[in-house]
């Protein structure tokens, strides 16, 4: 079923529905939008019933929400959508961080707000992705750069979905989803499988060694079940009132993403030391990609996950730079936390390079920046 | 040995199958040109296609780039192309000042009304393409010319690309597209400022 190891010449989103599948994914549930529908297209045909269920429905909505109902069913599963659709989804991003609901959910970045620039690129949703919902919770976001991430990370994606039982996300962009290039599929792929309740493996207790990650009772297999998303005990038994029960509760889904910031993040590093860093991620990282490669003066830090923070990476290239150049798709968002970080670090000076419209910023643009900052 | 990168823009209107012919080419330099460098070992390309279209699909403009980089590609959209292929009077408007004095311009002259100057291969693809049944492997006739004029990558490394991209049933014809895309690519080349 899962495509063969070998060379591969794919789209972005193509590359991202054979991650999916390699990852064993059996169920997606999509409502087509640019610039994703290529994701939804893709599985429609790997899907047919036999090795897993497609669903096209009515809205954005009833796609999260069925994805919910399906992991809870015992199957990995997924949806796609880009801008006003991955609006619609935010109720349900926090009924499945509250429920703990392992779902994969890709954002293909276009611009907005609203319907916004439908074909082009953006990454105005990196906030939304952590802070959409209402009430405190954690995700888990990855960022490709490439056709070969677009694979990659959407594996990861489902694999940290099911270790931390938490949505994960792909946060892509029009450029990275719509770009052909080579995939590389290995040979050897790991692949996280759910970590059922009683399954009595012997190696059970080693799954997961953070034990704020509860095994999972699947429906259908002999256990007591119950979700919801009010305040509940480990027990699954619901008490909204119970002070000491909702904070517990809360603080345990953010701890359990938090303390495993080491095991999630992923990140690219060029020039570590240089005295100017560029910090970026997905397809702004590109052109600054290119500069740090070719002048010794600038470094870059790509940030291959978003959500949670990569706190550690950012404050050692902080540590050891003179400034810093954060380099997005937007207005400035990641921008403030890592400033945040670099100052804690001593790092006096951390500037922004913003741009939206709906293309990357090129690299004579980051040298032009890089220029008035007197780093080159 | 310093990084050689090649940047190719493909433009025209929605309907002509500019994008293939991008796609294409990228699928032969990642995929199938494996030169032998003067090592003996194989060298690989890293290729990227990227592309630009407005939200219709058919009749509005048609954009598609190819950067093709000996090395791991770093910076995979192009700038300032150094093959600039134009398929429509709107996408020689909207993309002929984005190129350096030594840009080579492919243009099609009977959907190209400006006559331009600079290093300028004019080639009647669409008429040609008509010539041998159906305008509709145009693109396929200037891709032939394209590789032809600028050698990026081994004519048989396309051809395998090309089967690889159409239907089956299209091979023949596509065949016949292609090498008469050379011909008029060579063509092109001969008669390079005799106008």
């Amino acid at each position: 079923m899962r495509i063969a190891p070998g060379e591969y010449f794919l789209q972005g989103n193509e590359a991202c529905v054979e991650g999916a599948i390699a990852a064993d994914v059996r169920f997606f549930a999509g409502y087509p939008i640019t610039p994703s529908t290529e994701i939804a297209e893709g599985l429609a045909h790997r899907l047919t019933g036999k090795d897993g269920v497609f669903l096209q429905m009515e809205d954005e909505i009833a796609c999260i929400s069925a994805i919910i109902g399906a992991s809870w069913g015992g199957v990995k599963a997924m949806t796609a959508t880009s801008g006003p659709g991955f609006s619609l989804m935010q109720e349900a991003i926090g009924y499945a961080a509250m429920s703990e609901t392992p779902i994969v959910v890709v954002n293909v970045m276009r611009g907005g707000p609203s319907t916004g620039q439908p074909t082009r690129a953006s990454q105005g949703d990196v906030m939304q992705t952590k802070y959409g919902s209402h009430g405190d919770y954690q995700v888990i976001a990855f960022a490709p750069a490439s056709v070969q991430e677009m694979f990659d990370l959407t594996v990861d994606a489902f694999n940290y979905a099911e270790k931390y039982r938490v949505p994960s996300f792909l946060l892509s962009d029009a450029e990275v989803g719509h770009m052909r290039g080579l995939l590389t599929v290995p040979e050897a792929i790991n692949v996280v499988e759910r970590k059922e309740k009683g399954l009595r493996r012997p190696d059970e207790a080693y799954d997961v060694p953070d034990d704020l990650v509860h095994p999972f009772p699947v429906f259908g297999k002999g256990h007591k079940t119950m979700i919801t998303g009010m305040t509940h005990t480990d027990k699954s038994k619901i008490e909204p009132e119970d002070v000491k029960v909702h904070q517990e509760l809360v603080k345990r889904l953010s701890e359990k993403i938090l303390r495993s910031r080491k095991d999630i993040n992923k990140w690219e590093l060029i020039a570590p030391g240089s005295k100017t860093m560029i910090i970026s991620y997905g397809s702004a990282a590109l052109g600054p990609k290119e500069i740090a490669a070719k002048d010794d003066r600038i470094g870059l830090l790509r940030l291959k996950s978003l959500w949670p923070l990569p706190e550690e990476p950012i404050y050692e290239a902080a540590r050891q730079c003179d400034q810093i150049l954060v380099c997005e798709m937007n207005l400035g968002m990641m921008y403030w936390p890592i400033k945040r970080i670099a100052l804690e670090a001593g790092c006096k000076r951390i500037e922004l390079l913003s741009k939206v419209g709906g293309e990357p910023p090129t690299p004579s643009e980051v040298r032009h920046k890089l220029r008035e900052m007197g780093a080159i | 040995m310093a990084s050689m990168d090649r940047q190719v823009r493909f433009s025209g209107f929605g309907g002509q199958g500019v994008i293939l012919m991008g796609i294409i080419l990228a699928r032969a330099a990642s995929l199938y040109d494996r030169p032998l460098g003067e090592d003996g070992k194989v060298r690989r390309k890293s290729a990227i296609q990227t592309q630009s279209y407005g939200p219709s699909a058919r009749g509005g403009h048609s954009k598609c780039d190819v950067k093709i980089s000996d090395q791991e590609m770093l910076y995979p959209f192009v700038e300032i192309p150094d093959y600039l292929v134009v398929m429509s009077q709107q996408a020689y408007v909207k993309y002929i000042h984005e190129r350096k004095p030594d840009t080579k311009i492919i243009i099609d002259p009977d959907l190209v009304l400006d006559k331009p100057k600079g290093d300028i291969y004019r080639v009647a693809a669409t008429r040609a393409a008509e010539g041998i049944g159906t305008r509709i492997v145009a693109n396929v006739v200037m891709l032939g010319a394209f590789r032809e004029i600028s050698d990026i990558v081994p004519y048989e490394a396309i051809e395998q690309a090309l089967f690889d991209t159409v239907p089956k049933a299209t091979h023949d014809l596509n065949r016949t597209a292609l090498t008469l895309g050379s011909k008029l690519g060579r063509e092109a080349l001969e008669g390079r400022g005799k106008d």
